[in-house]
């Protein structure tokens, strides 16, 4: 029943958070300069550790890929089947899993720690609204940049996929990309780019109402964070399957 | 300026004030004091709007801001400052940037033209040199002079002490207080102050309040506080009575070793 309760506050907080920022947003009150050192700070130096693994998933995947295909004269479906995953997948997916651990936990503890030490009620009592300095710069600057990361992830993921193949199995370029081009289409690029954003939102609003909701000095914090990172990966698989039912 | 009516305030099914009244005039220093956990932050807390009374009325300036939204709030706070316990400087900002803060971000004042305003108010404070340090590198003292500034800034009608004295050697406890009077006579800021270190306010506050196990007791000026006769006040203000006095024999008895005795040596030759 107490866990009931608390998912019911859950999507009741989140969905009040999300009503005030988007009268934030209607209103127009975006600084641009603290939403361009939050686009910075979570997703410029988001980039490489996303290239990264999806580099190392790519491989993976095309390594189990390729053997299975070439096995039964297929192998020219490789290129097509790594991007289809890639694309409906490991890009969204992988890239929010990650991003919900290394900028959630950020925005969670750096937000609890500011509830905890009153930073947040000084905030308060310079006549600041803070949704308007911390929560929206921040979900701002998620949806803009983690699909951008995604881009450059994905990239990573592809070509460390290819050379996979093209090493196991002798694979070619041409050969990787034409599998792609007949098995891949537009609605796939569609449903990996709402993919991205729809999760980019849920990580950062998630990771911004558990560090609100911070008590209990420096192990409140801690606990916080393991909420709020532990709700973001259930939620991600959640939604994903949503989305997927309702595009696929 | 402030008027506190009859003032019920609880956290979950707890009450931590119990029908709390008191007025604190304008452009003067009233001081709340009390024992810990009195229930003097939890006044402090509902005169910011950061929790609401479950009864009473508060007045600030004229209006009743006891049941006003947030939005509605962030209006008031304009003619309003706080120094917090542990000062909740933003850790991640400059003393510059901190200072700087509502000029910059609320009245959207372009940076060049606040850091002037602010090196201006960091050399009456004696912090200048300090504009660029962050938070943790800052004494106890300078920290609360720092958001003191952050405060006055903005020039607030009323400025509220979350127990400013706290955890201060005595000699930045006299500079804290003083600036706390500075503060009240050179632009006629109405100061509430929260303390439970009677010394630290009895030279500067001009009325006070006490607040006990969630009730209040108007009582005076400082004086009238140490001669009080209610239980209550007189047990508060005599505790403080008995150590100011232990002190004070202590202090009277090694004056007297240390008071020079009659010479007997020979006098120095020249």
């Amino acid at each position: 029943m107490r866990y009931l309760v608390e998912i019911l506050e859950y999507f009741g907080g989140i969905s009040q958070l999300a009503w005030r920022l988007l009268k934030l947003l209607v209103r127009g009150r975006v600084n641009l300069s603290l939403l361009a050192h939050q686009m910075v700070l979570l997703g410029v130096n988001s980039i490489p550790i996303s290239v990264l693994v999806l580099c190392f998933a790519g491989s993976v995947y095309t390594f189990v890929l390729a053997d299975e295909l070439a096995q039964r004269g297929a192998r020219s479906l490789v290129g097509g089947l790594l991007l289809l995953i890639l694309l409906k997948e490991l890009i969204p997916v992988f890239t929010a899993l990650l991003l919900s651990a290394k900028i959630g936990a950020a925005i969670t503890s750096e937000i609890g720690t500011m509830k905890i030490s009153e930073q947040l009620d000084a905030l308060r009592a310079l006549s600041t609204d803070q949704d308007w300095y911390i929560t929206l710069p921040r979900v701002l600057a998620g949806v803009l940049m983690i699909p951008i990361i995604a881009v450059f992830a994905g990239y990573g993921g592809w070509y460390a996929g290819f050379y996979t193949g093209h090493v196991q199995t002798g694979l070619s370029y041409q050969s990787f990309v034409q599998g792609a081009q007949s098995m891949v289409g537009m609605d796939d690029w569609i449903e990996c780019l709402v993919k991205c954003v729809f999760f980019a939102g849920v990580i950062v609003m998630t990771a911004c109402y558990f560090g609100y909701r911070a008590e209990g000095g420096a192990a409140g914090v801690g606990r916080a964070v393991t909420q709020g990172v532990v709700i973001n990966i259930l939620m991600i698989f959640v939604y994903d399957l949503v989305i997927t039912a309702i595009l696929d | 300026m402030i008027e506190f009516s009859d003032i019920w305030a609880s956290y979950g099914d707890k009450d931590v004030l119990r029908n709390v009244s008191f007025r604190a005039k304008k452009q003067e220093v009233t001081a709340l004091v009390g024992p810990s956990g009195s229930g003097k932050s939890t006044v402090l807390r509902l005169l910011m709007g950061f929790m609401r009374p479950t009864r009473g009325r508060i007045v600030i300036d004229g209006e009743d801001v006891t049941a006003i939204r947030e939005r509605k709030w962030r209006v008031v706070r304009r003619k309003m400052g706080m120094v917090f316990q542990n000062s909740a400087l933003f850790d991640s900002m400059t003393v510059m940037e901190n200072v700087g803060f509502y000029p910059h971000y609320v009245e959207r004042k372009p940076w060049r033209r606040v850091r002037q305003d602010v090196l201006k108010l960091l050399e009456e404070l004696g912090l200048s040199e300090d504009a660029h340090k962050l938070p943790a590198e800052l004494s106890g003292g300078m920290r609360r002079r720092v958001a003191l500034a952050r405060s006055l800034i903005y020039r607030p009608k009323i400025l509220l002490y979350d127990e400013p004295t706290t955890g201060l050697d005595p000699h930045m406890t006299e500079v804290v207080a003083d600036l706390i009077e500075e503060m009240a006579d050179r632009y006629g800021i109405t100061s509430i102050v929260v303390s439970h270190d009677l010394p630290s306010i009895h030279d500067i506050a001009d009325y006070v309040v006490l607040i006990d196990q969630g009730e209040s007791f108007p009582v005076g000026s400082p004086r009238e506080l140490l001669a009080c006769d209610d239980p209550r006040v007189a047990a508060f203000a005599g505790a403080w009575r008995e150590q100011i006095k232990s002190y004070m024999q202590e202090l009277n008895s090694v004056e007297k070793k240390e008071a020079p005795s009659a010479r007997t040596d020979p006098a120095p030759s020249v």
